[in-house]
């Protein structure tokens, strides 16, 4: 029996790619839940179906490409007319719609606020032939100047982004000017950096069904703005001074609130969600919330990451640690800290965060969720733009618009319900 | 939650059971690699919404083709050269409208949001920061082998690049982030 062939030494991952791994495996940014629900839903249809084509076009291809073709047209024709309609009334703005959008054509929304809310499908929807099908994809805020300087920029992707539609524009390639007009207007309509239009399904998702409430107890007829957080997420640890800001911004009317996820374990996320529902249960969870976070990313009085070879520390800080660090931090004995975090109340509080996160479909941190209706992320906030430069005030602006929008319900929870 | 079952099976015989129809197989096959798929698009687009779409791209060709499938190779490198041909197909239809640009222009700046300026300190932000700004071939050629786990011979079948342009691609990637390492430590 010969041996295998030795590995060729530059097949072996070596230390550059070795640390790359390790901070790669720490990073919080996600595929977006549409993506991957998207992605799901067309494996379970294929298997369900069995519409997995053969070679080429098959004949559900074929069927798949005349209803978009059919939506193509549609879509055109109501591009245009809601345009034509647009000049003859107050330049009211059209949805961003993109050529592979659903057959099923939305009525032309009759005023910008609806324009607003024109829901966007949280899915970007499977072009069988990529070259020539569109997606849909969020407006790209800091791209609003592409109309005039599209050489600086290469849209992101083949969608009706601005500088794609720029350049068919000025090229006359691709689209006529009849085309290229209402599709800009559509794009305004939906540009934060134009606008304040905000557009459910691009910077905010519904929570569908509404979680009925959240493990926290605000006031009856207030609103809700929860953060689900961990102190082990260092993106948390970035935003706390935004979410400090939110809180000091939002109406009288409004509560901020707070749950603590635990579905990353490598990162001891359990442990702190337990400390600070033992924190919360001794009254002095606000004291030290923020000091936590230093705690773990600035002092490393708790850290989970080893300074030296910023892996992870093996034993992870255990709830003794934390309990001895809120023993200095808040006075309290370290003792009675790990009672309290034993203690079936705390068990229950536990169990009911997870079951939010899970309902809310929450999957990433932080994630902000308005009133168990709304979610939002930093990144949704910019339409998933990386480089979105204003992204805090944006994050605020998008709760205050969606808690104002709360507030003008009769009652909170009649809204939840919904 | 996965079962034992799938946990012990591999990617391609997972592949297999999804093409008789089992779409548990799918969902199983798709949380092991839907990360490091999605962070080898990401670093390459450095745009989120555009990720997420390419991403979709690619396991809908997933889909596409499991009637069809053969596992001649390991089944990460089939994907990752989804992946790949995702991205070039991409970047060639930009350049058809923008045929000034390179690809690496699109991704000239390097990703900058909370959860990357809050990774362990500078270095690791500035190593993420590095791969990103590699010439394009040697961020391809260095992500699928660290993200894709894939052998010098796979990338080169991969990206349609004789071996040895793959081995000094990486070579040099390599030595530019090591070069950037030292520099943080």
């Amino acid at each position: 029996m010969t041996a295998p062939p030795p590995t060729p030494p530059e097949d072996l991952p070596d230390e550059v790619t070795a640390a790359y791994r390790r901070i790669s495996a720490l990073e919080h940014a996600h595929p977006g839940a549409q993506a991957r629900a998207a992605i799901l839903a067309e494996a379970a249809r294929a298997a369900r179906s069995g519409q997995r084509p053969r070679h080429g076009n098959t004949f559900g291809d074929w069927k798949w490409k005349a209803a978009a073709s059919i939506g193509v047209i549609g879509l055109v024709g109501v591009l245009t007319s809601q345009i034509f309609h647009t000049s003859l009334t107050a330049n009211k703005p059209a949805p961003v719609l993109a050529s592979n959008a659903p057959a099923r054509v939305a009525p032309a929304p009759e005023s910008p606020q609806e324009v607003a809310e024109q829901p966007v499908p949280e899915a970007i929807h499977r072009a069988p032939t990529s070259s020539t099908q569109r997606a849909i994809v969020p407006a790209n805020p800091r791209r609003q100047d592409n109309l005039v300087n599209a050489s600086r920029s290469v849209a992101p992707s083949q969608a009706l982004s601005p500088a794609a539609e720029a350049d068919s524009g000025q090229n006359g390639a691709a689209g006529s000017a009849a085309r290229a007009a209402p599709l800009a207007a559509a794009r305004a309509a939906l540009s934060p950096a134009l606008s304040p239009n905000w557009a459910q399904g691009i910077h905010y998702f519904l929570i569908q069904p509404a979680h009925p409430s959240s493990p926290t107890a605000v006031s009856l007829g207030k609103v809700e703005v929860t953060e689900v957080f961990s102190y082990a997420c260092p993106a948390c640890d970035r935003f706390y001074p935004t979410v400090d800001k939110l809180r000091a911004t939002l109406p009288a009317n409004a509560e901020m609130t707070f749950i603590p996820a635990a579905f990353n374990q490598a990162e001891d996320w359990p442990m702190f969600q337990r400390a600070y529902y033992a924190a919360q249960a001794l009254g002095i969870e606000q004291k030290t919330h923020d000091a936590l976070f230093d705690a773990i990313w600035k002092t490393g009085e708790l850290a989970i990451l080893d300074p030296v070879t910023e892996q992870l520390k093996v034993p992870p800080p255990s709830l003794q640690d934390a309990a001895h660090w809120y023993a200095k931090a808040a006075d309290v004995a370290a003792q009675t800290f790990v009672n309290a975090a034993a203690s079936v109340g705390v068990e229950n509080k536990t169990r009911e965060a997870d079951e939010f996160v899970r309902s809310a479909q929450v999957d990433q941190t932080p994630t902000l969720i308005v009133n168990g209706k709304y979610r939002l992320t930093p990144g949704s906030a910019c339409a998933g733009d990386s480089r979105c430069p204003d992204a805090e005030q944006r994050v605020i602006n998008l709760v205050l618009y969606l808690v104002q929008r709360e507030s003008a319900a009769e009652s909170p929870a009649a809204k939840r319900s919904e | 939650m996965l079962r034992m079952a799938e946990v012990q099976d591999s990617d391609e015989a997972l592949m297999v059971r999804y093409a008789r129809g089992d779409v548990h197989a799918f969902e199983t096959l798709y949380q092991r690699h839907e990360m490091r798929v999605w962070r080898y698009l990401y670093r390459s687009v450095c745009n989120h919404a555009t990720a997420d779409e390419l991403l979709q791209e690619v396991w809908f060709a997933v889909v596409r083709s499991a009637a069809t499938y053969v596992a001649t190779a390991r089944f990460t490198t089939w994907l990752f050269t989804l992946a790949h041909h995702q991205l070039v197909d991409r970047h060639r239809r930009s350049k058809g409208q923008h045929s000034h640009e390179a690809l690496d222009e699109i991704s000239a700046d390097p990703i900058d949001e909370p959860s990357r300026r809050a990774e362990s300190g500078q270095h690791a932000t500035a190593l993420i920061a590095a791969v990103e700004r590699l010439p394009e071939e040697q961020r391809h050629a260095f992500l699928l082998h660290a993200e894709g786990e894939m052998t010098l011979e796979e990338i080169a079948v991969a990206t349609g690049a004789n071996y040895e342009t793959v081995k000094s691609r990486l070579r040099y990637a390599r030595s530019r982030l090591r070069q950037l390492l030292q520099e943080h430590v």
